[in-house]
């Protein structure tokens, strides 16, 4: 019996030889703009204290240039982490929707994401670790749903209007709720890091917060978009309205809309578009 | 499938002993243990504890009751935990109720077979440990087969194979790995004829541990500039799905003196713990002692070089864990001087320890009446040195060997040094003291992360005086004393016990921050607590604000939030 | 599946109990593969003492009460062996960090108890001990007549009685 065993270990193991990287070429050119694709939303929990979350979002950015297109990211600023301190830490990035989608997702650590509100393993908010896993799952799927997204900013009043076209392309039985929020970019601010490869440690004073949360119409879970069920071929459309706070720059401003089923929560689609 | 079998084996035990066997009762016994720790936590406005942060959660339990059945030669066992919710600072994955720990074992004459969860070491644990510490939250049983066989008296084979314990998580491919190891233990003096008998005893081992997951895609892009253009790449990581362990290990005893020895290598493990280096493993581990009566020396030096070995690559937690690596610092005991604790650091350490422990006879000039205990303690763990393994590499860049390290190279920084002196005496029959100074120089950036943080430099004062005011009442008084100017600030602690042996214990403790560099911090971290024990009984109940930090058994250490409320445990065995 | 096992452990602990009312269940040591401070292996089964009286204590460097029980001991350990010719086992729960160094403690301190190591808990967990100090008394056929958690300066005191009705054949309560 122990001998079976001993057999068992002996081709175990697997010494890779250089170069560990092998290349797989450069990213695609992204998909036609008419052409319909599943496009993934990756919303990462994340704070100004946090000494690990500038790594996150270098591997967050690394994601996007890989998956370019398909995959829409997302800062939510919430938790212990992005509490206001002592300065340089005075700011404060919570939103409500943050505080309220951490608290129902029970997110325990941080940098964690969610990528398309979905499972992972059994956990939603997941630890870097997984979170190309997480994608890889769904990104090759076929899409469920096509969003058509355009924007109107008037300067003055500092309105922002947005004309949305949601086609489904199977059919559901569920219901579904559509989601509108406001994120900016470029927001130089201090960060804790303690990874010295993704910049100054122990902090970066001049970090780049980019797509972080700043609003959501109608709080974290949004609007309902179609009701009872739909079917393949059938669009849907809806307007919102938005007010840009003074201190946002709208030049650094996207809007990022998104189609979840009502019942799991689970995202179905996304799509991202700049304000300017 | 498993589950099935061992149900089965436990419905077989109920019907026949709910019916004629007495017989079979005779000989089964039925032994078990439990613990229940409760806590009830209140608002505690100083240290930031409100109703929205305690969200609900006031009263925590963590509690496991273990029952086994024997019969002679066969066993079988389950353990039960529920964890309604973890108490702070367990992790909350952990939330939840069941049976994560249940196995069946026979043992033959040279043969040992059990099938279901096990705790196992192989050596030190370098390169395999599973174990549990019920006080850390820490369990990382593996579920599966295991037998041990003694063809002849002095060799012991074990060889194993199972999946560890991921919270409460069944074993799905992908999340993660499967856990392979075969180790040998040999004890020369029974095996080679001319040893037998000798004073000189020597023992050898072996081990072997692979572990297999899954690989999963893994890409990164990277740019390449050429003429002002930038191109962006994708790269995907090779991951091996098998990764294998070895180690050796020998000790020699000749009289009082001890020589022990463990070497592990460990082949290319990417993970995200070490940011996915193709770089070897290495650990070794050695250590020499001579023990008389009345004295006893010892001294031990350690290295280890990316050594972290889980069996989930993406892993970062405290879980899944394959090896353990002991660190080499003195276990301290004294509140004050546990603020500071070290931890392995399993990507690379070197260090050495060295503690002396010495009685004064009794009658002699020095010793007194009764003899005095000296006890001394050195350590120094630094880091090591990282040399590039090319020169356009950077050191630790992912997707490469990462860096050369040589052997014997000490590396620049320091990570934890400690002096300390202990002198025990009794005084008289009713008068006893412990004395105690402790020097702790602390890496606080590296142990606990706190990026940017200066070295804390400790100096720790301690007197214990316990006074007997009857042969079974007596009190203890501890008075400490932390003195740093860095993280945060000085401490003062004191402590009064009263016992009435056996069964009556009551204390009031409170440590004082009184020079926290924030003055709103300046608290007093008071507490106090009865315990009642009754044979193998015990029940404690207490109230206080507890200090935050980190609580470390064996080098793996849990954080520990400051807290303010109730406390109960009780712990018995039948 | 929960259910089924909750109500065997059930009837297996009413059965246990039952068991133990209806005869005077007597419970020995385990069969556990621990280590010498020689770096052989022994197994618990072997812990004897020609009939008379053992005390296996469970402790480890970083428990003070456990070393002030020990220290208590030591110093009446002689008079305690002459009049009962008790032996005690000393059972370190250290693991590999501080194994090493058992050896020379125990020395350094002048204990004459025979030391043994359980780095990995094995002993501790089949003798269901939750809490050092644990300390079990058996008789001179190896049974676990007595046990006690903690230790209070003067229960050595409890103790010793105890070693004295076991050695004199005397049953004592089982707790």
């Amino acid at each position: 019996m122990i001998v079976l065993l001993a057999f068992t270990l002996i081709p175990s193991c697997d010494v890779e030889d250089d170069p560990y990287l092998v290349p797989e070429g450069k990213p695609g050119p992204g998909p036609d703009p008419t052409e319909k694709v599943r496009k993934l939303l990756l919303e990462e929990f994340t704070g100004h204290t946090c000494v690990n979350c500038p790594e996150g979002a270098m591997l967050a950015h690394d994601l996007k240039n890989q998956y370019g297109e398909q995959l829409i990211l997302m800062s939510i600023h919430a938790g212990a982490f992005a509490e206001p301190s002592t300065a340089p830490y005075t700011a404060d990035y919570r939103t409500q929707a943050g505080n309220d989608l951490n608290a129902y997702y029970n997110v325990l650590f941080y940098p964690s994401a969610m990528i398309n509100r979905t499972k992972y393993n059994s956990q939603y908010a997941l630890f870097t670790g997984v979170w190309q896993d997480a994608i890889e799952a769904l990104i090759n799927l076929p899409p469920d749903a096509h969003i058509d997204l355009s924007l109107e900013y008037e300067a003055i009043t500092r309105t922002l209007t947005g004309n949305v076209s949601v086609e489904f392309l199977n059919d559901f039985t569920c219901d579904f709720n559509i989601c509108f929020y406001l994120l900016e970019s470029g927001i130089i601010s201090a960060q804790k890091n303690d990874n010295s490869s993704v910049g100054t440690v122990p902090e970066i004073l001049d970090y780049e917060h980019n797509h972080m949360l700043r609003d959501a119409y109608n709080g974290a879970w949004g609007t309902e978009i179609a009701a009872g069920g739909v079917s393949a071929g059938q669009v849907e459309t809806t307007t919102f309205t938005m007010t840009l706070h003074d201190g946002w720059n709208q030049e650094n401003c996207a809007i990022v809309a998104f189609v979840y089923n009502a019942t799991t929560k689970e995202v179905v689609q996304a799509e991202e578009k700049e304000v300017m | 499938m498993k589950k099935i079998i061992i149900i089965g084996l436990l419905l077989g035990m109920i019907f026949p002993l709910r019916g004629i066997s007495q017989s079979f009762l005779e000989n089964g016994q039925v032994h078990g243990n439990f613990q229940i720790d409760g806590a009830y936590y209140g608002e505690d406005s100083k240290l930031g504890i409100t109703d929205s942060s305690l969200n609900g959660k006031y009263f925590r339990m963590n509690a496991f009751g273990n029952i086994a059945y024997t019969n002679g030669n066969f066993e079988a066992g389950l353990r039960f935990e529920a964890y309604l919710p973890p108490l702070a600072g367990f992790d909350p994955a952990y939330e939840g109720a069941g049976i994560p720990y249940y196995y069946v074992k026979y043992k033959w004459d040279k043969l040992e077979l059990t099938a279901g969860n096990f705790y196992e070491q192989f050596g030190n644990g370098l390169i395999l440990r599973a174990y549990e510490e019920w006080q850390l939250g820490y369990d990382n049983s593996i579920r599966g087969f295991r037998a041990k066989f003694q063809p002849v008296t002095g060799l012991t084979l074990t060889g194993l194979i199972g999946t560890q314990r991921y919270y409460w998580e069944p074993y799905q491919e992908g999340n993660r790995g499967i856990v392979r190891g075969f180790d040998a233990d040999l004890y020369l003096n029974d095996l080679l004829p001319f040893l037998k008998g000798s004073k000189t005893q020597i023992t050898l081992g072996g081990s072997f541990v692979s572990k297999y997951e899954k690989a999963s895609k893994k890409t990164i892009s990277r740019d390449s500039i050429q003429d002002t253009v930038v191109t962006k790449y994708i790269f995907s990581y090779k991951i091996p799905e098998n990764v294998a362990a070895y180690a050796g290990r020998m000790n020699l005893t000749h009289g009082g003196f001890n020589l022990t020895a463990e070497y592990a290598y460990k082949i290319n493990d990417p993970s995200e713990f070490n940011d996915y280096i193709y770089k070897e493993g290495q650990a070794l581990f050695l250590s020499m002692s001579y023990a008389t009566k009345g004295l006893g020396i010892s001294l031990s030096g350690k290295r280890t070089d990316n050594m972290s070995f889980k069996s989930k690559r993406a892993e970062i937690g405290n879980v899944l864990d394959i090896n353990y690596l002991p660190p080499l610092t003195k276990q301290h005991t004294y509140s004050l001087a546990t603020i500071y604790p070290y931890a392995t650091q399993p990507l690379g350490e070197m260090g050495i320890q060295g503690q002396i422990m010495y009685t004064i006879p009794k009658k002699s000039a020095l010793g007194g009446k009764y003899g005095t205990q000296i006890e001394l303690n050195y350590s120094n763990i630094r880091s090591i040195k990282k040399e590039q393994v090319s020169a356009d590499i950077p050191i630790d860049s992912t997707g490469t060997k990462g860096y050369k390290s040589p052997f014997f190279t000490l590396g620049d920084e320091r990570y934890y040094e400690d002096f300390d002196i202990v002198i025990t005496k009794k005084f008289s029959s009713k008068w006893k003291a412990i004395v105690s100074y402790i020097n702790q120089l602390y890496n606080i950036a590296v142990v606990e992360g706190h990026a940017g943080d200066p070295k804390v430099h400790a100096n720790i004062g301690i007197l214990d005086i316990t006074y007997k005011i009857t042969p079974t009442k007596s009190l203890r008084m501890e008075a400490q004393g932390l003195f740093t100017d860095q993280d945060r600030g000085s401490w003062a602690m004191g402590l009064l016990e009263f016992n009435i042996a056996p069964k009556w214990f009551f204390t009031v403790m409170d440590e004082y921050n009184y020079s926290n560099p924030d003055e709103e911090m300046q608290l007093h971290y008071y507490s106090g607590n009865i315990a009642y024990v009754e044979g193998a009984t015990r029940i404690s109940i207490g109230y206080g604000r507890q200090r935050e930090g980190l609580l470390c058994v064996g080098g793996v250490c849990r954080q520990v939030p400051a807290a303010n409320g109730f406390n109960i445990t009780i712990s018995s065995q039948f | 599946m929960k259910r089924l096992i909750l109500i065997a452990i059930a009837a297996l602990m009413i059965t246990g109990i039952m068991a133990q009312e209806k005869e005077a269940r007597s419970r020995k040591l385990p069969s556990v593969d621990v280590k010498t401070t020689d770096g052989k292996s022994f197994n618990t089964q072997d812990i004897s003492n020609d009939g008379k009286p053992i005390i296996v204590s469970f402790w480890a460097l970083w428990c003070k009460p456990c070393i002030k029980e020990l220290n208590t001991i030591a110093d009446v350990y002689e008079d305690w062996q002459e009049e009962t010719g008790v032996k005690l086992y000393a059972v370190s729960i250290d693991d590999a960090r501080s194994s090493s160094k058992v050896l020379p403690f125990a020395s350094g301190n002048s204990w004459e108890y025979e030391i043994l190591l359980d780095p990995n808990g094995d002993f501790k967990r089949a003798m269901g001990v939750n809490m050092i100090p644990h300390t079990f008394l058996l008789d001179g056929e190896g049974n676990i007549v007595w046990q006690h958690t903690s230790f209070a300066e003067g229960a050595e005191l409890e103790l010793i009685d105890t070693v004295r009705k076991v050695a004199k054949g005397e049953s004592v309560e089982s707790h």
